[in-house]
């Protein structure tokens, strides 16, 4: 097997037994990223491939062969360009960061760091993680490495395309409505947003607060595993961040299926669903019940708002959290404006694109005097309610099944100019998010046009461990 | 849905300007959107208690005390009008919407 297509647990392996070594991974990984920077259709799911990720992995390789190293040595992850690497470039994908360096890493890259992790580059993404599809970068689109004439999935579509052709083995992605599912799905992988409070979010660029978390991409359910093994736990930097210890949860342990129990809620089935997402989810339940499981069809009645609901709270907290980019203190600044006024304006204009400004004005109107009852407040409300519909059935069942995505992937440019057909995307994804719950794509098969299709398994909260051993029960036999 | 006066007054909170092509744009696509959230309209909320924080267990915040930050070289790298440990901005006496007032 080619180092490029071993998974993240398989290169730990070679290096732990001293059959390769970490620059040579790091080279292969940047052979095939240049490779395909060559082809005619490039995927473009780097921004930047480090310069110094070979004499990082050089290092690592002294420090192994010091005899005390970490658990991570020498191993390489691609990280998402809202995720802070210190010393690194940092943009979200926008005009407006271009240039910005950050000065400090992220509390998860630090983790991953402190344990030898060599982060390989940055990946494409959604301007500020705004998008389904990975069309919406200052960057170009990524295209799905399966079908180039295809999106990647978004927001996080460079990482999972960085995975997916083999010029990364995981990588970190980020997660406010199914920004690591929907690409996860695209593209053939495994991805999971961890319950809210999980992982530090301290160094992630903020775009909605109660709702992001970082996420990780991967070929096989124990790769993230490892990561989260690591990189799990509270952290002063951030007062949302949980308490909890997940050390032990690599390597996966098996999952018995005897006895668990399945909801899949039926309004997710009653419109605009592909036929084939259908059958997709009707093979894993099948798979799931040849082996004891229980698969019920449940009723959740708020679920299908919870689109409404997403679009009108993420919006709200990104209107407020990116009016800091306002030139002053860095990114990028207009400098023709002679008053401060027109220099703020100036600056966000030309500094945003299309889909971050209609989310910044949706926002600012869902804010506003004279429509705040009407909607943000609704939302808040009916987002109480939906959590207490999903708790309410997570006292009965273990897992909630649904499709990652009700749709195909796009073709490039298809939806680029339709948002609200687009935000419909979400409507598989976004109600883990409004929880706090943990969910995971699983890729299960392909569509008849041979793009990947995936299924969500979501749990109770902190129950990322039952999730990534179901999804390795699938890798070792279903898949 | 969204009328000129709207559009307006919301970009100027959003602190952003459009072409007069990207207004009628705009004023279609997110007014297709705001219409749809109109489907939130028909629940009764009225028993609902908002929780307010995340629900994670996390009730402390961290001690309130001095921390070693970010160096003034630091600052200087993030930006060119940085200068005797200020940002510099344009004018902000005598702008335009002050005039007016």
């Amino acid at each position: 097997m080619k180092i490029v297509d071993m998974s993240l647990v398989q290169l730990k392996d070679l290096l732990d037994r001293g059959e390769l070594s970490s620059v040579e991974i790091v080279r292969a990984f940047r052979e095939s990223y240049e490779e395909d920077c060559s082809s005619d259709k490039p995927i473009n799911g780097y921004i930047e491939f480090f310069e110094d990720a070979e004499k990082t992995a050089e290092k690592s390789d002294q420090v192994r062969a010091s005899g005390e190293y970490g658990i991570l040595e020498g191993l390489p992850i691609a990280v998402k360009d809202n995720i802070l690497v210190s010393g690194h470039y940092a943009t979200c994908g926008s005009n407006i960061l271009k240039g910005f360096k950050s000065p400090y890493s992220a509390t998860v890259i630090e983790r991953l760091k402190n344990e030898g992790i060599v982060p390989l580059g940055r990946t494409n993404m959604d301007e500020f993680a705004m998008g389904s599809t990975c069309e919406y970068s200052a960057y170009g689109p990524t295209r799905n490495p399966i079908n180039r004439e295809y999106v990647a999935g978004g927001s996080s579509g460079g990482s999972a395309a960085v995975v997916a052709s083999g010029q990364a083995p995981c990588a970190l992605g980020s997660e406010t409505g199914g920004s690591v599912r929907l690409p996860a799905s695209f593209c053939g992988l495994y991805g999971l947003k961890p319950t809210y409070g999980t992982l530090s979010r301290y160094g992630l660029v903020a775009f909605g607060s109660s709702l992001d978390q970082i996420g990780i991409l991967s070929r096989v359910p124990d790769d993230i595993a490892l990561i989260l093994s690591v990189a799990a736990g509270q952290d002063a930097n951030d007062s949302t961040s949980a308490d909890v210890d997940f050390s032990d949860i690599f390597p996966l342990k098996r999952f018995v299926l005897k006895g668990k129990k399945f909801a899949i809620p039926k309004e997710l089935f009653e419109r605009g669903i592909d036929e084939e997402v259908k059958g997709a989810i009707e093979r894993f339940s099948k798979w799931l019940e040849e082996r004891g499981a229980i698969v019920d069809i449940v009723s959740i009645p708020l679920i299908e708002k919870s689109v409404a609901i997403y679009y009108i709270i993420a919006p709200a907290e990104a209107s407020s959290n990116l009016s800091r980019y306002d030139g002053v203190r860095y990114g990028y600044r207009n400098t023709e404006a002679n008053t401060l006024e027109a220099m703020y304006i100036k600056t966000r204009s030309e500094g945003f694109g299309k889909e971050v400004k209609r989310r910044i004005f949706i926002g600012n109107y869902v804010l506003s005097s004279g429509y705040y009852d009407a909607y943000y407040k609704k939302a808040m409300e009916v987002r109480e309610m939906l959590k207490n519909e999903l708790l309410q059935v997570l006292k009965s069942y273990d897992f909630i099944l649904s499709p990652t995505s009700p749709v195909k992937p796009f073709k490039i440019g298809e939806k680029v100019d339709d948002p609200l057909s687009m935000y419909l995307a979400d409507i598989c994804t976004t109600f883990a998010n409004l929880a706090s719950l943990p969910a995971l794509s699983i890729p299960v098969g392909k569509f008849s046009s041979g793009l990947p299709v995936g299924v969500q398994i979501a749990g109770k909260m902190f129950d990322e461990s039952r999730l990534l051993r179901v999804a390795k029960l699938w890798e070792q036999e279903g898949n | 849905m969204i009328d000129d006066e709207v559009l307006e007054s919301i970009l100027f909170m959003s602190k952003l300007e459009l072409s007069e092509d990207e207004k009628e744009e705009f004023k279609k696509q997110v007014g297709e959107v705001i219409e749809y959230f109109d489907i939130l309209k028909e629940i009764d909320t009225s028993s609902v208690r908002r929780q307010l924080d995340m629900g994670v267990g996390v009730d402390e915040l961290r001690i309130d005390e001095k921390r070693e930050m970010f160096s003034v070289v630091t600052l200087k790298s993030f930006a060119i009008n940085f200068l005797d440990g200020y940002f510099s901005v344009p004018r902000i006496l005598g702008e335009e919407r002050g005039e007016e007032e």
